[in-house]
């Protein structure tokens, strides 16, 4: 053994022992350490929108649309808090996830608390430089609400080798009267969202989401909700009234609405699509003791392609130019004697330009041609907005 | 063919880097060695990597071992954890005894977004893979929608371990 060989081991003993100490230099293990700790992070989206009209003349807003806080904090291995506190539009305040979160096994976790609806691609992954241009999909406007969120449990996994990430929740379902009728003709489900304020429930509901990961760059999803609207109307109700029960009977409305998805990413090209059709029950009884408009079926979907021009550089940015054909329909069926409004199909194509200068922040450009079957003019819509997500 | 000179420098320096190692202070972190799944798991890898079942693995330090056929070094193991978005999740890396990427697998991972990483198919993508440039690394590795943030934990921290394990056997 010579001494060049004891000093060569020396110094390889000495460098792998240093990999134990570089490794507790990650900025977030310094202020954490093993598993346990205190998370903030936060998303964000400030807004330039002008509308473009021949004839008349639109002021353009600017607007803090939403800065949103997330906090987590790790009890242990296997329990943590999730919560995100939103600020939309500067002033109005909200809770968007406020859920306590327990593994029971490796794969398998339990949530309780307010938690977003798994429906669609937007309503999970709702952070600004996740999605191209700077507004959400009207689909995830109109047809599902986001950000869908409501109060209950559930119950989330993966099965066959990781291959399948499951959702089955139980929550409360929209508040679809609360002495007037909530839904309407034009936004559909959107302003019954109880968001966790003082929910009320007379029965849960029950939403579902199965995402298929088996085939890499691919993001199959298969999304269902169904269930009954919640009615201030049965609450102190005398069971034995028949004519009450009748009554408040008709200020609910029966959901079945389902959804499929999917994300391809492959180097430069991105792709995704989606399609949300929901079908309501007792409308016709709604709309008559409401005097709403509610239709029977909505649906929507849309197409988006985007390509990372700067793929092939040496350069981690990207530059994504897309497009997007989107379609939804809040009255695609009516009932009763509510007639099918034609401008309430409504047809968006969108083209736009994302510069991601990082993970988590993205300058957006794009330009709107929206358009209605109810109308022959189209309306354009110029949007600049900044993302952020960290 | 072994040749003894080799068994002995190897046995030596063993030696000398368990001691190091036991000098340092340990760090709390996952420790997979005490989970008989996590445990399973590993040994199954490197069983069958190597064709071997009388393989032995040393720590060296706290994450980073040793596998060897008869005294012989023929591979090394490297067991980590890193955050997805505020949960950490676990996984190991197995390589030859040139620092090739022979296998990487997650061990556990326990947040509801950025799972897809636990897919086989995709973490294949990481055999071979050579590179000594971070972005050529990366650029090896698909992207995933859903999964940004777990996706360049896991690249990062791949890269980083791999360029770690290049720098010592150069030395």
């Amino acid at each position: 053994m010579t001494r060049t060989t004891i000093r060569k081991s020396l110094i390889m003993g000495l460098l792998l022992s240093m990999i134990t100490v570089s490794q507790s230099q990650n900025t977030a293990e310094k202020i954490i350490g093993s598993n346990q700790g205190l998370h903030i992070g936060g998303y964000g989206q400030v807004d330039y929108n002008r509308v473009i009209n021949d004839e008349l003349n639109h002021n353009a807003t600017l607007d803090v649309h939403r800065l949103v806080t997330f906090i987590g904090y790790n009890f242990n291995d296997k329990t943590s808090f999730i919560s995100e506190i939103e600020l939309e539009h500067v002033k109005e305040i909200y809770v968007e996830q406020a859920f306590l979160s327990y593994s029971i096994q490796n794969n398998i976790s339990v949530n309780a608390g307010l938690m977003l609806i798994p429906m669609g691609i937007q309503n999970l992954y709702h952070e600004p430089p996740t999605f191209n241009g700077v507004e959400r999909t009207n689909v995830d406007k109109y047809i599902v609400p986001t950000t869908w969120r409501e109060m209950g449990v559930s119950v989330n996994g993966r099965i066959f080798d990781n291959e399948v990430n499951y959702e089955l929740m139980i929550v409360n379902g929209f508040n679809g009267y609360d002495g007037d009728g909530v839904f309407s003709g034009s936004s559909g489900l959107r302003n019954g969202r109880q968001k966790g304020a003082k929910s009320y429930m007379t029965s849960p509901d029950f939403a579902s989401r199965f995402a298929y990961v088996g085939i890499p760059s691919l993001n199959l999803g298969l999304s269902t909700y169904f269930g009954e609207s919640e009615s201030t109307a049965y609450n102190g109700l005398d069971l034995s009234d028949e004519n009450a029960v009748a009554s408040a009977d008709s200020t609910i409305i029966g959901i079945n609405m389902i959804g499929i998805d999917g994300r391809y990413q492959k180097g430069a090209l991105q792709l995704r699509g989606q399609y949300i059709v929901a079908d309501l029950s007792n409308t016709n009884q709604y709309n008559i003791s409401t005097e709403k408009d509610l239709g029977s079926k909505m649906m929507g979907y849309y197409t988006e392609a985007g390509y990372n021009l700067l793929e092939s550089m040496q350069t981690s940015n990207e530059l994504i130019p897309f497009v997007r054909f989107e379609n939804y329909n809040t009255h695609q069926e009516t009932v009763g004697d509510v007639e099918v409004a034609p401008n309430y199909n409504r047809t968006d194509i969108t083209i736009g330009l994302g510069f991601k200068v990082s993970n988590g922040a993205m300058f957006k450009a794009d330009y709107q041609i929206k358009s209605n079957e109810g109308a022959d003019e189209k309306t354009y819509q110029l949007n600049l907005g900044t993302a952020i997500w960290f | 063919m072994i040749k003894l000179t080799d068994i002995r420098k190897n046995s030596v320096s063993k030696v000398i880097i368990i001691i190091i190692a036991l000098l340092n202070l340990s760090f709390i972190s996952y420790d997979w060695e005490k989970d008989i799944k996590s445990r399973d798991k590993v040994h199954k890898n490197i069983s069958t990597i190597f064709n071997s079942i009388t393989y032995t693995i040393n720590s060296t330090s706290d994450n980073f071992y040793t596998i060897s056929e008869s005294e012989r070094i023929i591979g090394y193991l490297i067991v980590q954890s890193e955050f997805s978005k505020y949960k950490k999740f676990d996984y190991f890396i197995i390589y030859n005894n040139s620092a090739e990427i022979l296998k990487v697998k997650i061990l556990n991972y326990r947040e509801s977004h950025g799972f897809e990483i636990c897919n086989k198919r995709w973490l294949k993508q990481f055999i071979g893979n050579n590179s000594d440039s971070q972005f050529e690394f990366n650029s090896k590795v698909d992207a995933i929608s859903g999964a940004t943030i777990s996706v360049n934990s896991l690249k990062t921290s791949i890269f980083k371990q791999t360029q770690t394990l290049k720098r010592i056997l150069n030395e």
